[in-house]
């Protein structure tokens, strides 16, 4: 074995102790990302219990197609599959170049690397990538779908090899000319932001997919040929190699074949001078040139303008405390997205009840008014966990101040009671005028109440069980907090988050229920002067804890471990 | 009555003691410097001395204050730099730096004009809109030195002012803590920059596995160590960690055979 790697270094006259020493770093710092983090272990294997076998699933049913399916939707698959695959390379390591540290290629630049061990070990490195993985079960399931065909055979082998090496062409020059960018805080602030609204955005996607479905009709997209458009791209032209074969048109194969083969010929020699001109002038990840500095115009943030105009009747501490976490919660990526599902929510509950199967508008005063509550508890929830741990490195600095902490926790709470209410209000608003009901705008002071209920319980809990968090990281949270903290953020808070909010919540439901409006009224602002009454006591009581445990807080909260 | 005082201040992490009983008391108006190996103690005691760090037993008084009694009281004197400078980074200089002014009771104006003045005196002010994700090393410091300085504290603590700071940003630094001081406050400074504290210090304090082994002005040292009257702190550092120039050489040459 070790003989046949030699002389596989010999022939391209590489460096055999560079190329394994390289090898051994890209494994083991495949391996470090999930010893340092035990949580991504645990990330990773929900990640394969889930996409694994359906990955196998969708790779089988390729398999079955290249053997069943009615000409000429085997080649169709074909061309689909390595497309996809295609774009599966060029897209994963661009979304995993923050956690994986050997996709960094920026790190290797100070050693007396020639760019030909470079590209080497690059290309040798992706074999242990997560895409290598997806792409074999597809890949094995088209060698059996025409194993039947030996003839066949003689193109299809030479272009799953060709499409293989394409891929990984394709994926190392994206990464490679993307590198500057990759290493840039906006990307990574992007890529958290744009990954955890995917999950909001299927909803949309899956709507979006039925009506186009619904409009093109079932006949009119099987007479669809997409190797018609996907073979000029470079994956596909390795399949029209084989739809041209399997046609008998041998000569067509070989034409298609060479012309996949120029397109590898061709990455592999753009991304071989980019690697080429990195190594000499280090231009792509290079920090921009050195412009005379401007001095840069003052600008009234959104939430300086907040706090001055809203809230002018706060004392100055919480005040500042207010405005500052306004601003955090908008430019910290991690935070961000709880503003921004608070803000999707009410529009989702909008796409239900207008588009959904119930009958929507005869009922339309009653499922707002009783869903705006459940919304902005979650809005609520997401925004105000662990606040004084959503610090990040800046607690120590807010606890270093002789700000009265109780005032500190207020700020803070008012912030986020702020932020779940702005964008339901504005929903509300628009629905009540629609349906001319009042009971959509009792709907939302309830759900005020509720949202006051639940960041008091989780001012509370942020001084007794806080966590670290690191704005830094492309995760939420770092794993870590310890078991207990764990054990009362997922199994204590909620239901006590239910206890408190249910007296801003029930008047309005049994209102709604008995049809007594006046319980109602009545019992929704008796519920939010309730809330309002315990937001203010539990700040005071937390701001007392907080003084006491300021050192257990940071110790709890500390990034360094 | 001591500006600092650490009175039998220890703290333990498991079996390790990081701080032994450590006296230590520094006047109003010195300008201290602690020096010690790594792992010595430096930041664990600072982290005790401005309430960042709970002690396992003694006392950290700032004028008198228990830092652990009255917190607030005591914070309310004091500015701190601390270790890993614990910056909002999403912030930029100027909302940084206006903010922690009013958290420590300034007005909203007067925190502005104080920190448009910092932010000038440190060069900063072509950046100070940028967010500190994006500053370098030495703007963070800078940055994280004028939010430390903007209430004019009493006692001013600075863990490794000087790490990873370029030379002008170092002289601007110096500059501040020089006029501070000429104001009547106090510093408590670490560093591991030997000629900086040793310029700057009017007194030193010499830290080793938690024990403060040896204090005093630069002639008070010098007798102590036993180093002549033109020895160097680094000698004196050297001398009183118990790492003499010819142990190191010896030590480094039996393991860098290569080198022979």
């Amino acid at each position: 074995m070790a003989g046949v790697a030699e002389r596989f270094f010999a022939t391209f006259k590489l460096d055999a102790a560079k190329q394994q020493a390289l090898l051994r770093l890209r494994l083991r710092l495949l391996r470090r990302q999930f010893e340092r983090e035990p949580g991504q272990m645990v990330g990773f294997i929900v990640f394969l219990v889930i996409f694994g076998p359906l990955v196998l699933l969708v790779a089988t049913a390729s398999g079955f197609a290249y053997v069943a399916a009615p000409d000429p939707w085997p080649v169709q698959v074909m061309g689909i599959v390595l497309s996809v695959l295609w774009l599966i390379w060029i897209v994963l390591p661009l979304l995993a170049f923050r956690t994986n540290e050997g996709l960094d290629l920026s790190r290797l630049l100070v050693y007396p690397l020639r760019t030909r061990d470079w590209v080497a070990s690059t290309l040798l490195g992706t074999l242990f990538d997560g895409p290598s993985y997806v792409t074999l079960p597809f890949f094995l399931a088209m060698l059996v779908g025409w194993f039947d065909q030996p003839l066949l055979l003689i193109v299809v082998l030479p272009a799953i090899f060709v499409a293989y090496l394409l891929m990984m062409a394709a994926g190392q020059l994206v990464l490679t000319a993307s590198m500057g960018l990759l290493r840039s805080r906006r990307f990574r602030d992007l890529s958290i932001v744009v990954f955890s609204l995917l999950g909001s955005s299927c909803y949309f996607i899956n709507r979006g997919v039925e009506a186009w479905a619904r409009a093109a009709g079932a006949a009119e997209l099987s007479q669809i040929e997409p190797l018609n458009f996907l073979r000029w791209l470079p994956p596909g032209a390795c399949a029209q190699a084989v739809a041209s074969a399997s046609a008998g048109n041998w000569g067509g194969a070989l034409l298609w074949l060479g012309y996949a083969t120029a397109w590898l010929a061709v990455l592999l020699w753009v991304w071989w001078k980019l690697l080429l001109r990195m190594t000499t002038g280090a231009t792509t990840w290079s920090a921009p040139a050195l412009a005379p500095k401007k001095v840069q115009q003052k600008r009234t943030s959104a939430g300086d303008a907040i706090a001055a105009l809203g809230f002018a009747w706060l004392p100055p501490f919480a005040r500042a405390v207010l405005a500052k976490e306004i601003k955090s919660i908008w430019r910290v990526p991690q935070r961000r997205i709880a503003l921004l599902q608070s803000v999707l929510a009410p529009f989702v509950l909008v796409i239900a009840i207008f588009f959904g199967e119930m009958d929507a508008l005869s009922r339309l005063p009653e499922w707002t008014a009783l869903g705006l509550p459940a919304i902005m508890l979650f809005a609520a929830w997401g925004l105000s966990t662990n606040m004084l741990g959503m610090e990040s490195r800046g607690l120590t600095t807010l606890l270093l101040t002789p700000a009265p902490r109780w005032q500190l926790l207020l700020g803070k709470g008012l912030a986020y009671s702020l932020m779940a209410f702005v964008p339901t209000a504005i929903y509300a608003a628009v629905l009540s005028i629609i349906a001319g009901s009042s009971l959509i705008l009792f709907g939302l002071l309830a759900g005020a109440g509720t949202a006051l209920a639940v960041i008091a319980v989780n001012m509370v809990a942020s001084v007794y069980y806080p966590f670290p968090f690191d704005e830094n990281r492309t995760t939420r949270q770092r794993s870590g907090g310890g078991c207990a903290t764990g054990v009362v953020q997922v199994v204590f808070v909620p239901p006590v988050m239910a206890v408190a909010a249910a007296p801003t919540v029930l008047p309005m439901v049994l209102g709604v229920w008995w049809k007594l409006p006046l319980v109602t009224t009545l019992g929704t602002l008796l519920g939010l002067v309730y809330a309002a009454v315990l937001f203010t006591a539990l700040a005071r009581y937390a701001g007392q804890v907080l003084t006491m445990r300021e050192a257990e807080v940071l110790a709890a909260a500390s990034l360094e471990r | 009555m001591p500006a600092v005082e650490a009175i039998q201040l220890t703290r333990t992490f498991g079996p390790k003691i990081a701080v032994d009983h450590l006296d230590l008391a520094v006047d109003e108006g010195e300008f201290y410097g602690f020096l010690g190996p790594n792992g010595a103690g430096k930041s664990t005691t600072i982290k005790m001395l401005v309430g960042l760090l709970r002690p396992t037993a003694g006392q950290a008084r700032i004028a008198g204050i228990d830092m652990w009694q009255q917190p607030l009281q005591a914070k309310q004197l004091i500015g701190v730099l601390p270790e890993g400078l614990a910056l909002y980074e999403r912030l930029t200089a100027r909302e940084f730096v206006r903010f922690v002014g009013v958290m420590y009771g300034l007005s909203t104006e007067d925190a502005a004009r104080r920190t448009d003045e910092l932010l000038d005196l440190m060069d900063l002010d072509a950046d100070a809109d940028k967010l500190i994700v994006d500053y370098s090393q030495g703007m963070r410091k800078k940055t994280a030195l004028a939010a430390a300085i903007i209430h004019a504290p009493r006692v001013l603590f600075l863990d490794e002012p000087f790490e990873g700071v370029d030379a002008i940003s170092g002289r601007a630094i110096r500059n501040v803590l020089q006029r501070l001081r000429a104001r009547g406050a106090t510093i408590f400074f670490s560093s591991h920059i030997l000629e900086v504290v040793e310029r700057l210090c009017t007194r030193i304090g010499v830290i080793t596995q938690g024990r403060l082994v040896a204090q005093g002005t630069m002639a008070e040292l010098r007798t102590l160590a036993q180093t002549g009257e033109h020895g160097t702190l680094e000698e004196i550092f050297l001398r009183t960690v118990g790492a003499t120039e010819e142990g190191l050489l010896e030590e480094g040459g039996r393991r860098l055979s290569w080198l022979e």
